[in-house]
């Protein structure tokens, strides 16, 4: 197993190398310019120049590749041109945000999620069912952002219950601030509450056609033992490789979501440095994504030995 | 067994992520009620909406209105602009001009302190303005200082110090200008040009080190990077200490969610979403805690004069008569705006009281289009109108299209995200495209120099490069001038052929609406303010009294 788990990580180098290069190929080529940026409508060639030269954007671009994979070797992201913070420090910052948030999203959908798909599947065609796949249609289908805004409306506008934006506020205890936790990830939770609700019916409706299920009622288990002991471990691998596959789309991905409830996440960072053109910000938060959805499947494929004996790794 | 196991192992590692997660808190708890409308953790705070986390809070690198809301309550220079817009003293108490208009002598309060506790001498403001001119500090405003003799050789490295500048006595700063440059005074009134103390900036990088030690009436305490930004009161202001405990900058890019949050009690203003004006002017209770102002903030399109057809003044001509301002005002604007008439907007010492601009008259831009060559548009090409990305835009760009078909002239809108948009129009790559100017400083040579003189064609401002001798004579001539008249009187020339030649699409200036709860005192939202950052206002005589 240890062999293997290394062996996965020597597979990131390649990787790594060949996302950074695509990345750092299309932001050099496509239009814009981070002086420009950084200086705003009051532009002067010379002065322009003189912080091209600082930020070393003045090297050959080979240059500056190599420049950045030797300072990556080191865990040196380098500095935002923007925010003048050690791109390490900023990244750290915002993925443990993200991280929180997500991780609250993905507990909150997992559990509904499940509960709902092994409902749902307990008596296929049924009002329960019906209504589980219903609800998961419309969480699959309503965009995030109108969901986050109409959330706002009823539990912060009308109900007055929850506060509408930020992560933390100076001086508030940690209940209340975890307050703020509540709407974002309900909102961040839908679509994949939704998936593996779905997933769950489906493997679960196939497995209790299996006949060890059979042979299991015949036996006169209880009905209790046969979904949890007999079903739901078989049934756990393709609900366990969603989860793994929406926890690093959602470490990812979770921009709208940020945007709408002003969570300081990795969402947010990555879709203002691309707009301010922040290099160093890009490259440092492409390599972090790269980094998470390997060792997130990484995760997912060491889960499956447990689950399954008759998955082994050599 | 081995299930229960399973299930348990997967639900605690699940919820140890999330409480593991829980990034750690920067604050103080101090439990508070339950209660509606919210009361802050900290009593007397001011609980301030930012739309994006400020890039920095720096002041040699400021380049934007968010940076600027924050560091100008932190920092103070020599001058400062009331909230009318005049130059008023700040850490200067007084200043002489010498005859020649080249010599300032300033004259710097007694007592004055850096929030750490040391006094503020003239040799702070030499060491703030060579930090901003050295090559080291890389700072995007550099070239303001350009006209103080001796600063374009420090800032190329061939002299160690700026001869321009020059602590005489502790409080007493001169500088001297290569020649008379008119608007020094609204240029040092910028936030770039603040006091910063020697011993808080980093030697070898010149950077502050994120602490962000000013004399201003509100002191640094913590920033959250893109959640919220905390300053405390200046209990040893100069100017007495300010009523507010504190200001909590929350950054909120949505401003569905600000609206939402002021509603909630939760910010003491918002700007107000589009869509959102009828809602509001409905309600009695909410239309009375808006406050409008006309700003120095100009929404407008720009002509290339050098590519054709837009080197045709008639064309220009047409297309401004052809656009109904009015109506984009009334219909997409939710009435935030005034009709551009002018090249320079009201509220400075020169304004053009009597133009007209150009009056929707489709009929005269017909006429306009026929003397081009273009009758009914015919032998025009296809015209690209080059904008940004923000909604607001496309619906204002529609409009203009629309308008522009009545007389006969075929609009394509492209949308280009802002850095891309710049590099273009920079370029000269762009021949009609949108043009916005927020006053940097009140005086008519940010908007006629620095938009419209030749050698400033390009990146440095005229982006429609627009280029007349005698235009720049008179432009010129006003930077070089002392005499507040006769810069009017130049001005005005100057202004005439503008008009008369037309390198923009007038539109209108912007009118902010501002939403701020009925206990707020003293808060005064001026025409250099862009809603909901306020980061002209002055917040050090606010109070909240809820």
């Amino acid at each position: 197993m240890l062999y293997y788990i290394f062996k996965r990580f020597l597979q990131l180098i390649p990787v790594i190398v060949g996302i950074t290069l695509i990345s750092f190929t299309v932001i050099h080529v496509a239009p814009g310019d981070p002086v420009q940026i950084l200086m705003g409508q009051r532009y002067d060639p010379e002065v322009a120049e003189r912080i091209r030269s600082e930020l070393g954007l003045d090297k050959p671009l080979i240059v500056q590749y190599v420049i950045f994979l030797k300072d990556l070797v080191q865990l040196d992201l380098g500095y935002s041109y923007q925010k003048r913070l050690p791109v390490r420090e900023l990244l750290a910052d915002k993925f443990g945000n993200t991280l929180y948030l997500s991780a609250s999203a993905m507990v909150l959908a997992v559990l509904v999620g499940m509960i709902a798909g092994i409902l749902a599947s307990i008596r296929p065609r049924s009002f329960v069912d019906y209504t589980v796949m219903f609800l998961a249609v419309i969480g699959v289908s309503i965009p995030v952002f109108w969901l986050g805004l109409m959330f706002q409306l009823i539990f912060g506008g009308y109900l007055r219950w929850l506060p509408v934006s930020g992560m933390t506020e100076y001086g508030a205890s940690f209940l209340q601030n975890l307050k703020h936790l509540i709407l974002p990830s309900l909102t961040l939770a839908s679509v994949p509450m939704a998936i593996i609700a779905r997933i769950t019916r489906s493997s679960m409706l196939e497995v209790m056609s299996a006949d060890y299920i059979r042979t299991a009622r015949a036996k006169g288990l209880p009905f209790r033992l046969i979904i949890f002991k007999h079903a739901l471990k078989n049934a756990l691998i393709p609900i366990v490789t969603v989860i793994g596959n929406m926890f690093a789309l959602l470490l990812t991905g979770a921009v709208l979501t940020e945007t709408v409830f002003s969570w300081p996440g990795m969402g947010r960072a990555m879709v203002d440095a691309i707009a301010q053109r922040d290099f160093p910000v890009i490259l440092g938060g492409v390599t972090l994504f790269a980094l998470t959805f390997v060792t997130v499947n990484l995760v997912v494929d060491i889960f499956y030995a447990y689950i399954d004996p008759r998955v082994r790794y050599s | 067994m081995k299930n229960t196991w399973l299930n348990v192992i997967l639900t605690s590692v699940f919820f140890a992520i999330t409480i593991g997660c829980q990034p750690a808190k920067k604050s103080k708890e101090v439990p508070v009620e339950a209660e509606f409308p919210p009361k802050p953790a900290v009593e007397s705070v001011y609980r301030f909406p930012l739309p994006a986390d400020p890039p920095t809070l720096d002041p040699a690198h400021v380049t934007d209105t968010v940076s600027d809301t924050v560091a100008r309550r932190i920092f103070e220079g020599l001058v400062k602009f009331s909230p009318d817009l005049k130059i008023v003293p700040s850490l200067a108490e007084n200043w002489s001009i010498s005859e020649d208009g080249r010599i300032y002598k300033f004259y710097l309060r007694k007592g004055v302190k850096f929030h750490n506790g040391r006094e503020v001498t003239a040799e702070d403001f030499v060491f703030s303005f060579k930090r901003v001119l050295a090559p080291k500090t890389k700072s995007e405003r550099a070239q303001m200082l350009f006209p103080v003799k001796g600063a374009y050789e420090f800032f190329n490295g061939k002299t160690n110090e700026v001869e321009g500048i020059e602590a005489t006595d502790p409080l007493t700063l001169k500088i001297t200008l290569k020649e008379v440059y008119a608007p020094f005074l609204s240029v040092l009134a910028m936030v770039n040009f603040s006091v910063v103390p020697k011993e808080e900036v980093d030697a070898e990088s010149t950077n502050l080190n994120q602490r962000f030690v000013g004399t201003g009436p509100f002191v640094f305490e913590s920033w959250e990077r893109d959640n919220e930004i905390v300053l405390k009161s200046n209990k040893s202001y100069w100017d007495g200490e300010p009523p507010l405990n504190a200001v909590i900058f929350r950054i909120i890019p949505d401003e569905n969610t600000r609206y939402q949050a002021f509603l909630r009690g939760e910010l003491e203003h918002s700007d107000i979403p589009f869509g959102k004006m009828k809602e509001i002017s409905s309600n009695p209770e909410l239309s009375k805690l808006v406050r409008g102002v006309s700003a120095m903030d100009m929404y407008c399109y720009g002509f290339n004069v050098q590519k054709p057809p837009f080197n045709n003044k008639y064309v220009r001509l047409a297309f401004n008569h052809a656009v109904d301002k009015e109506a984009i005002i009334t219909n997409i604007l939710e009435g935030r705006g005034e009709v551009q008439k002018t090249y320079v907007p009201k509220g400075m010492f020169y304004y053009k009281n009597e133009s007209a601009g150009y009056p929707y008259d489709p009929l005269k831009a017909q006429k306009y289009l026929e003397l081009a060559g273009y009758k009914m548009g015919a032998g025009l090409p296809e015209i690209v109108l080059n904008i940004d990305q923000q909604q607001l835009s496309r619906q204002i760009a529609q409009f203009v299209q629309e308008d522009l078909r009545k007389i006969g002239v075929k609009v394509r809108i492209e949308q280009n995200d802002w850095s891309t948009f710049l590099d273009r129009v920079y370029s000269g790559e762009l021949s009609f495209h949108q043009n916005t100017w927020l006053a940097d400083y009140p005086d008519p040579d940010n908007w006629l120099f620095v938009l419209l003189e030749s050698t400033q064609a390009g990146a440095p401002g005229n982006i429609t490069r627009f280029s007349h001798k005698q235009f720049d004579d008179y432009v010129g001539k006003a930077r070089r001038t002392v005499d507040e008249n006769e810069r009017i009187r130049l001005y005005g020339k100057a202004e005439d052929i503008a008009l008369s030649a037309a390198p923009w699409l007038f539109l209108y200036w912007r009118k902010n609406f501002t939403l701020v709860q009925p206990y707020v005192k003293g808060l005064v939202i001026t025409a250099m303010d862009r809603t909901p950052q306020l980061n002209n206002s002055p917040l050090a005589k606010v109070s909240v009294d809820r």
